[in-house]
């Protein structure tokens, strides 16, 4: 089997040449690699060419325009993310989000851009092949028509959303730059995931996610990880909860639960009206999400985890009136 | 696809011809008979694999050869001068911190890394400086013993 | 964490010092077994079988044997077909006829790269007949399940055991407890997977470089496996990445050993990650039943005991493991009347095996449980209970095991003192709670060695003066090395780092038992201490004609000998060995010696006998916080006291201590292998976590030294008994918390919250 060449280009028109000269779906993007190789290694994924994002100067940018906002290349990496001083001090949940990552080795590699958008997951999915082929009917993995997650589907798949940064940036409103041969489009962040394990983003094949676009901060934010031990683990699920600013405008998004990041827009409009108890809007949060038994937890507990960690989150904001900057 | 790689391993110019999907891991075992470097997982989860690359700490399974390519990698063969131990060498066997010893150069690594960022880590700091690397016979008291020694903290 | 003090008189043994290769290792300088790099050596990779049960109908190898770079493609043919295994006849190198778990071995490739074998291992094609296959050792012995190895009811095993009358005694008792318990499957985790390095020389001889914990009795295993005469197998036992029981026999060195016949070159085999979780030999997974009856003082009456325990797909040392677990506590306590069962049952699963604890880690869980909830019955404290039954110094026990020193006494008294235990127990804060388990352990186990059991050392004393010790255990990185140097050291009276230990090799090595049953100090250092007192003996000769002095007035301090009384007259120890070769020809000084216990095998069926020259004891307790909303439990703190005889070196030794408690830690709260139909769902260490810095509380280690009249120095062991209270502890300290009993590992978030809810109702 032909192994991929590894192509280092400088600036964003060399890496759309490069994928204009080859046919569609032989040409990956390359961040960090840190999730890219090891499924490339798990078959899951094949290339003929491995197209190097890190080496475009302007791609790893970081900028703040007073009143306007922040734009991030998406080839930072998750340590100059979580390092920047802008961002620490503007955006704490987002550098609280990328500092939760993984390990510092991990970090120094792998880019805003690669954790956005991180291939969903999923434990019959992520493994290798000899493991996989006991799994034959898997939608995602072999092109089948069951889920082993949630067996009694008729289709879509279930693969779950996991990048950590993914729950922050929805939550501070971001927008994510999509650059072709065709053009830019500029998409809110939500509208980037599609709700499905496989047809997972609103990303094309001849497309590169250049720029991560943030508006101006109104209201700090809060961002929960929440794994039953601190290492290495996925999340459980995260939590990124803005509020309200002038009964507007609150947020509560709950990450890694599934195929896409969760908005508890119920339990948001409560937040907004702050006409019931803390108590009653993590409650409404919790029971309005669509989530998945498995190993990490079943229902009932994520439910009631989720529902704990937002009432903690909610009563610090109760206690402190709205942070703004 | 094979390109030519050109980069300094610790005090050494280097130059190879490599596979375009070749691993650090690999060229700095197999083909430099670099050993100290180890490999735990070849998923970037254990950390044993860990180098200096460009000044910051990275899994070399997780971390194509090519891009090194210009650049410094440092690895645990490096960090000791001839027969004297690099300070943070000293401090881990001193303070009891080897055991079986696979996860000593990664560990050693991250340590360094670490403290280049923070030279004067507290306790939480330490241990979220060492969490990429898994060790399974220390328990990590003595290690973290170790990075106090030498940062003169704790 | 305040320097450590020395912790006797002498001048090397108890002091608490770095291993002496740690520079080795810190430089990433040793050279492990899968570092190791021969000329023209091949690398293995075998193919493994996706099934759990499953009939082999047809191997074609054609295709895989015609890459290019591929050099040997072998099944179950090309191996001499003849059952062998380290205790049951039912393991062949590759499968025959039949695949028993996911992840058997059923081809094996070699090749000039890693690369190419992988590729070579696609190219085989097998077509396999599934069969029904069962998961649970309980489904396992039911008529409808199918036979794995055509043993009936698929019981691998049975152990009996009665003593007295439990009946009788469940009468008189005035109370009776009973309680069910499950203990998981977890995987050792060792750092470098399994690995070894075949090679072969022109006459055919075998040379292992292995990981393995058991270098003498592997050879032996092997020679049979092999159809080879032990003289053509030598092993050589470079470092290694770790063990915790799992490196003992395993069919990947035997396959590798073929592939260098087949070649007659080199070969290099490790497992990737996920197939050594898939075909390790994790923990034997067990139900344990116990019934216990006691008096309201306290006095423990009698004890009923159900095990039943997985063996997998075949059986490595499960079932003695399960006899471990079946009677091995009846030595931490003073117990009367016994009636104890054991089955250890096939399963097509992956074979479990040896990981620290040994079975005993799995009873003591159960036992420490339901002692904490006797006490409770009875209103007692759980330390006063323990310290009342509590076998002592002189005491023997119920199966003759004679307690040359138990220092478990003062380990919990010291434990509970550290812990402000009776402060704490006392005082009722909300969802925090703090707990107390014992243990008992063995320092060798002459039912396990068989033939013999003792240890035996070699000590050379080169020109220079330059000590070289043999000896036949094993250094998984516990720092047996240093601990053998240290006692050679104190023995010939001379600075440490004039004693190098070698690498055990069985060309030269005495034959040692190996490092199990928590036996390596005290065997081993046994051995190597008669080797280095008889090279003491020789230098002395020397010395004394050198000096024209008895040898009886001679001292050595610092490598200097003197005349006791007269230290002017004095020789450097280097003159005298320098001397000595003058004299004799060339030769060094060479001590062999030897120790052998008075210990006997057990009878068969009455099981009694005492088994092992000295037993360590301990006292963990583990303080939490349980959040009764997610159900995490958060770790506090830790004290671990042990009874260790005497500790050679307090560093090691602590260490020791941190790394079981990890351990025990990760098994009781965090580790998981995740299955599903004889399928490890979670292969690696992404979703099996196990504990890093920031899951560990802060821990304080205690060292008991009663100084054990058998042990060197009057060391015992710490490498078994550090890990096996640790689950109990913290089922204790969450049940004084909140008041949930979870008797099933791991204790997840979930099913405290679950418990916690069935108690509101």
């Amino acid at each position: 089997m032909e192994a991929f060449s590894f192509r280092a280009v400088r600036t964003v028109s060399e890496a759309l040449e490069v994928i204009r000269e080859h046919p569609p779906n032989e040409v990956a993007l390359m961040g960090g690699g840190t999730d890219l190789l090891i499924r490339e290694r798990q078959k899951l994924v094949s290339f003929r060419v491995l197209l190097f994002l890190r080496s475009i100067p302007e791609l790893s940018k970081i900028r703040l325009e007073m009143e306007r906002g922040l734009t991030i290349g998406a080839a930072a990496t998750l340590d100059e993310v979580a390092n920047h001083f802008e961002i620490r001090r503007r955006y704490p949940m987002l550098s609280q989000a990328a500092r939760s990552v993984a390990s510092p080795q991990i970090r120094h590699k792998a880019t805003i851009g690669g954790n956005l958008c991180l291939a969903s997951r999923c434990w019959f999915y992520n493994r290798s092949p000899f493991w996989r082929a006991e799994y034959p009917r898997c939608r995602k993995a072999s092109g089948g028509d069951q889920c082993y997650i949630v067996p009694k589907s008729r289709k879509g798949c279930f693969a779950l959303q996991s990048g950590d940064t993914v729950g922050p940036l929805v939550a501070l409103q971001a927008k994510v730059k999509l650059v072709s041969e065709r053009g830019e489009r500029l998409l809110d962040i939500e509208n980037f995931f599609l709700g499905d394990g496989i047809e997972y983003l609103d990303l094309k094949p001849d497309e590169i996610l250049t720029e991560v676009i943030l508006p101006w901060p109104l209201t700090a934010g809060v961002f929960v990880k929440f794994r039953p031990q601190n290492n290495l683990d996925f999340a459980t699920f995260t939590l990124s909860v803005i509020p309200p600013r002038n009964g507007s405008g609150s947020r509560i998004v709950v990450g890694s639960v599934a195929n896409r990041p969760l908005r508890a827009r119920k339990a948001e409009t409560l937040l907004d009206q702050r006409e019931v108890g803390v108590d009653v809007i993590a409650q409404q949060a919790a029971e309005e999400l669509p989530l998945i038994s498995f190993v990490r937890g079943s229902v009932e507990f994520k439910r009631r985890a989720i529902k704990a960690k937002l009432e903690e989150v909610l009563k610090d904001f109760v206690s402190s009136p709205s942070r703004e900057n | 696809m094979s390109t030519i790689l050109k980069f300094w391993v610790n005090d050494d110019p280097i130059e190879l011809l490599v596979r375009d999907d070749e691993t650090l891991l690999d060229v700095l075992r197999n083909r430099m008979l670099l050993t100290g470097t180890k490999r735990g997982c070849g998923e970037g989860q254990c950390g044993h694999c860990t180098v200096i690359l460009n000044g910051k700490s990275v899994n070399s399974c997780l971390t194509l050869a090519l891009e090194a390519q210009g650049g410094h990698v440092l690895t645990i063969e490096g960090l000791s001068e001839g027969e004297r131990l690099h300070p943070i060498q000293q401090a881990y066997v001193e303070a009891g911190a080897v055991q079986c010893g696979y996860c000593a150069p990664g560990m050693i690594l991250s340590i360094y890394s670490l403290l280049q960022e923070n030279p004067c880590p507290n306790e939480e700091e330490i241990k979220e400086g060492i969490k990429g690397v898994i060790c399974r016979c220390t328990g990590y008291y003595k290690v973290i013993e170790a990075v106090k020694r030498v940062s003169g903290g704790g | 964490m305040a320097k450590m003090e020395a912790m006797s008189d002498y001048r090397v043994v108890g002091r608490p010092l770095p291993q002496i290769d740690a520079r080795e290792r810190a430089l990433g300088a040793a050279q492990f077994v899968s570092d190791l790099k021969l000329p023209r050596m091949l690398f293995g990779r075998i193919l493994r079988s996706p099934y759990p049960h499953a009939r082999i109908l047809r191997i074609d190898t054609s295709k895989a044997k015609a890459l290019v770079g591929v050099k040997a493609v072998i099944t179950a043919e090309d191996t001499p077909q003849i059952p062998f295994g380290p205790r049951s006849e039912d393991w062949t190198i590759l499968a025959r006829d039949k695949v028993r778990f996911v992840g058997d071995e059923v081809a094996a490739v070699a090749a000039v790269d890693e690369e190419t074998a992988e590729e070579a291992l696609e190219l085989i094609q097998v077509e396999y007949e599934e069969l029904p296959a069962v998961f649970d050792p309980v489904e396992a012995m039911r008529p409808e399940a199918p036979l794995i190895h055509d043993k009936p009811q698929n019981i691998v095993s049975e152990f009996h055991l009665t003593r007295g009358d439990v009946e009788e005694a469940f009468k008189e008792s005035d109370f009776v407890h009973s309680a069910s318990y499950f203990t998981s499957q977890v995987y050792q985790a060792y750092l470098e997977p399994m690995a070894c390095v075949t090679d072969i020389d022109h006459s055919g001889k075998l040379t292992f470089y292995l990981a393995t914990q058991i270098p003498s009795m592997t050879r032996v295993t092997y020679a049979k496996a092999l159809n080879m005469p032990l003289e053509k197998i030598r092993v050589i036992v470079p470092y290694y990445g770790g063990a915790f029981g799992a490196k003992m026999e395993t069919n990947l060195h035997l396959i590798a050993a073929v592939l260098s016949q087949k070649t007659g070159r080199p070969v290099r085999m490790v497992n990737p990650r996920q197939e050594d979780f898939m075909a390790g030999n994790p923990r034997v997974p067990m139900y344990i039943d116990l019934k216990i009856g006691v008096k309201k003082d306290g006095t423990l009456m009698a004890k009923e005991v159900n095990v039943i325990g997985a063996a997998g797909g075949r059986a490595v040392y499960s079932m003695v493991i399960v006899a471990t677990a079946c009677y091995r506590v009846d030595s931490l306590y003073r117990f009367k009347n016994l009636k104890t069962k054991g089955l250890t049952v096939y399963t097509n699963t992956v074979p479990t095996s040896c990981f620290r604890g040994f079975g005993n880690a799995q009873m003591t869980f159960a036992l420490e449980s339901s002692m904490d909830m006797i006490a409770e019955a009875i209103g007692m404290d759980p330390a006063e209970l323990r310290i009342r039954n509590g076998l002592r110094t002189g005491d023997v026990s119920i199966h003759g095991w004679k307690i040359g020193s138990s220092g478990l006494a003062e380990c919990i008294e010291k434990a509970t003192e550290a812990s402000h235990w009776k402060e704490k127990r006392a005082e009722k804060r909300y969802a925090r709670g703090i707990g107390l388990a014992c243990c008992n352990h063995v320092s060798g186990n002459r039912a396990f060695a068989r033939e013999f059991d003792g240890g035996a050392g070699l000590v050379r004393v080169g020109r220079e003066g330059k000590v070289l010790v043999y000896h036949g255990e094993s250094d998984m990185g516990q720092g047996q090395k240093t601990v053998f140097a240290q006692i050679v050291a104190e023995e010939l009276g001379i600075p440490l780092d004039w004693v190098e230990v070698a690498w055990v090799d069985t060309d030269v090595s005495p034959f040692g038992m190996g490092s199990f049953a928590t036996r390596g100090t005290l065997f081993g250092g046994n051995g190597v201490k008669a080797a280095a007192a008889e090279a003491r003996r020789q230098i002395l000769e020397l010395a004394a004609d050198m000096l024209e002095a008895n040898p009886v007035d001679l001292e050595i301090k610092e490598g200097t000998i003197f005349v006791k009384g007269a230290p002017e007259k004095n020789l450097p120890f280097k003159r005298v060995a320098e001397e000595g070769l003058y004299r004799r020809g060339g030769a060094p000084i060479v001590g062999t010696g030897f120790w052998v216990p008075d210990t006997v095998l057990p009878d068969p069926v009455t099981k009694y006998g005492n088994i092992s020259p000295a037993y360590p004891f301990a006292c963990h307790i583990a303080e939490v916080e349980v959040d009764t909303e997610t159900g995490q439990v958060n770790l506090l703190n830790y004290v671990a006291a042990h009874d260790v005889g005497r500790a050679i070196n307090p560093q090691t030794t602590e260490g020791q201590i941190h790394g079981g408690v990890a351990q025990g830690i990760g098994w009781a709260l965090m580790e998981n292998m995740v299955t599903e139909k004889g399928r490890i769902l979670n292969p690696n260490f992404r979703d099996y976590v196990v504990p890093g810095p920031l899951d560990l509380p802060p821990i304080k280690s205690i060292l008991v030294e009663p100084i054990d009249p058998n042990g060197p120095f009057g060391a015992k062991g710490i490498g078994e008994p550090a890990l096996n209270p640790v689950p109990a502890a913290v089922a204790n300290a969450i049940y004084h918390a909140i008041g949930v009993r979870i008797t099933e590992l791991p204790i997840t978030p979930e099913k405290i919250l679950k418990a916690l809810k069935a108690k509101k109702r």
